[in-house]
């Protein structure tokens, strides 16, 4: 489903003008019809590559 | 002139280094109201610089290439004393109190900052149309941009006054006005190059690198530029190589991967065929054009767009309440980023991993990868949108479609001039490298443009 990007500003109120969220809507749309499928079809087990590390990895 | 020129120039006493900068300034004297390329000029600390460096060579001092050379700075870089505006009035009166690891190596190796470049607003932007400081022309063709976030970097270097100056890549902003202004430009691998004291834009995704009037000018300011920074956690621990291709380069054993899917569906037909003329060249030094087909770009371009938003978004934060303070273009960014919901961000970042995997695989067969590194020639300023093929697409995405997916992989990727439109505006082709292979970007880079020549500097008048 797709969001709804005036209700999610308006749930986490945030100061973006109304009229900017309506500009906003097409490209958020495509970006999220894009991205959607994608998240879709990862596997489980694949980490991030955001990696943090505890100690210095330095050899 | 080149930095080797000058440096060449310079050792053998023909020239010297407070020649060169005055010369450098007088040039900003006379261009910069056209082009508008630097933010800040250091006239008297540049002479003095200067002064100092021929006294040390003088004394037999030599510190290497860029000893006594004039070069530029993106006004991203921190250099102490000095503000680093980011090409934003938000921090137009904030002085740095440090150097940035880019400034200091410069430095050391005996550059002369003679100034701070205009980009894009907070590197947010292609245009280099900075609402704050005023458009930064093209050289070229004045009415055109220079491509950014890097525009004044790369117009400094295309109207004759530096031959190197530092630009920041995080979808693009290297490669874009290096090929927008006719100049090489080089985006290092993901950690090569510190980014300490460098206002960030994209957290994973920001690269630094030099644009330069030839490939051989960036690799002698990646040799000083290349090495590990225990200030910056993304620092790479890998040794330092000399990246300075030999005099007579021989490409004989290299296999390009030419795409067959992606990279020349949409396409301005003279870019297409400076860049097939530069794979024929290659070809004609003896390297071997391998088709392949790439992974999926524009998913690549999807994820890479998601994580800058949230990345941008979440480095700015504190001052998006002053939404007056940013250009319309910047903040529309900023919004969506804000918008966007912290898995998507989690997963873009996985997603990434599974990408790098499948550009490994690539990079099994081939050595790099040839490409246009835009679509088009430089847009004309305010221009919102271009035609390709009778579609039209926003500017924006038309000038990072090439470039921005090699961001979000961390690869090498090199731009260099590779022909000019029936209307004089510059064609570039893009290398992309394996991780770390920047010494073979380079001597691929110098081998082409040894043989196509470069396009010669452009003085606006």
């Amino acid at each position: 489903m797709a969001t709804n990007w005036q209700d999610l500003a308006k749930a986490r109120h945030m100061d973006i003008p109304k009229e900017q969220i309506e500009v906003l809507t097409p490209t958020l749309a495509a970006l999220e019809s894009a991205f959607r499928p994608l998240v879709g079809a990862l596997p489980g087990e694949t980490p991030s590559t955001i990696i943090f590390r505890a100690g210095d990895p330095r050899p | 002139m080149t930095i080797l020129e000058g440096a060449r120039q310079i050792r053998d006493r023909s020239i010297s280094s407070i020649q060169l900068t005055e010369n450098a300034l007088s040039a900003i004297s006379e261009q910069n109201p056209k082009i508008n390329a630097f933010i800040s000029v250091f006239a008297d600390a540049a002479r003095d610089r200067a002064r100092q460096l021929d006294s040390e060579l003088a004394q037999g001092r030599n510190r290497g290439f860029l000893h006594g050379i004039p070069v530029a700075l993106k006004d991203l870089f921190h250099m102490k004393g000095v503000a680093t505006t980011g090409g934003s009035k938000l921090f137009s009166g904030q002085i740095a109190g440090h150097d940035s690891a880019v400034t200091e190596r410069l430095e050391a190796a005996g550059a002369i900052i003679i100034g701070k470049t205009n980009l894009h607003e907070m590197a947010y932007g292609v245009t280099s149309s900075n609402p704050h400081f005023g458009p930064v022309r093209n050289p070229h063709a004045l009415d055109r941009i220079p491509g950014g976030s890097s525009g004044g970097s790369g117009a400094a270097i295309a109207a004759g006054i530096v031959p190197m100056a530092m630009g920041t890549d995080t979808g693009g902003s290297i490669r874009i006005p290096a090929a927008y202004c006719g100049t090489a430009g080089i985006k290092p691998t993901y950690g090569l190059v510190s980014r300490y004291g460098c206002l960030p834009l994209g957290l994973t995704l920001d690269h630094m690198g030099p644009l330069g009037r030839t490939v051989r000018d960036c690799a002698i300011t990646l040799n000083v530029l290349a090495g590990y920074d225990p200030r910056d956690p993304h620092s790479d621990y890998r040794p330092a190589e000399d990246y300075f291709p030999e005099a007579k380069v021989d490409i004989r054993e290299l296999r390009i991967g030419w795409p067959e899917n992606y990279y020349f569906d949409s396409v301005e037909p003279e870019i297409r065929s400076s860049v097939e003329k530069a794979r024929d060249a290659a070809a004609g030094l003896g390297a071997r054009i391998v088709p392949v087909r790439v992974p999926d770009i524009k998913a690549l371009n999807t994820v890479s767009r998601l994580i800058l938003l949230a990345e941008a978004s979440a480095v700015l934060e504190p001052y998006l309440h002053q939404r007056d303070q940013f250009g319309p273009d910047v903040m529309a960014l900023l919004d969506q980023g804000r918008l966007l919901a912290a898995t998507d961000y989690v997963n873009a970042q996985r997603l990434r991993g599974l990408y790098q995997q499948q550009f490994r695989d690539l990079f099994e067969h081939v050595d790099c990868l040839f490409t246009p590194t835009v679509p088009i020639g430089a847009p004309r300023i305010g221009q919102k949108t271009v035609v390709i093929d009778g579609v039209e697409e926003d500017t924006r995405l038309a000038s990072t479609r090439f470039v921005r997916a090699i961001n979000v992989l961390g690869l090498p990727a090199i731009s260099i001039p590779c022909g000019r439109s029936s209307e004089g505006l510059p064609a570039s082709l893009q290398i992309v490298g394996g991780p770390f292979a920047e010494r073979m970007l380079l001597r691929a880079g110098a081998a082409l443009e040894d043989e196509m020549g470069l396009i010669p500097i452009q003085p606006a008048k």
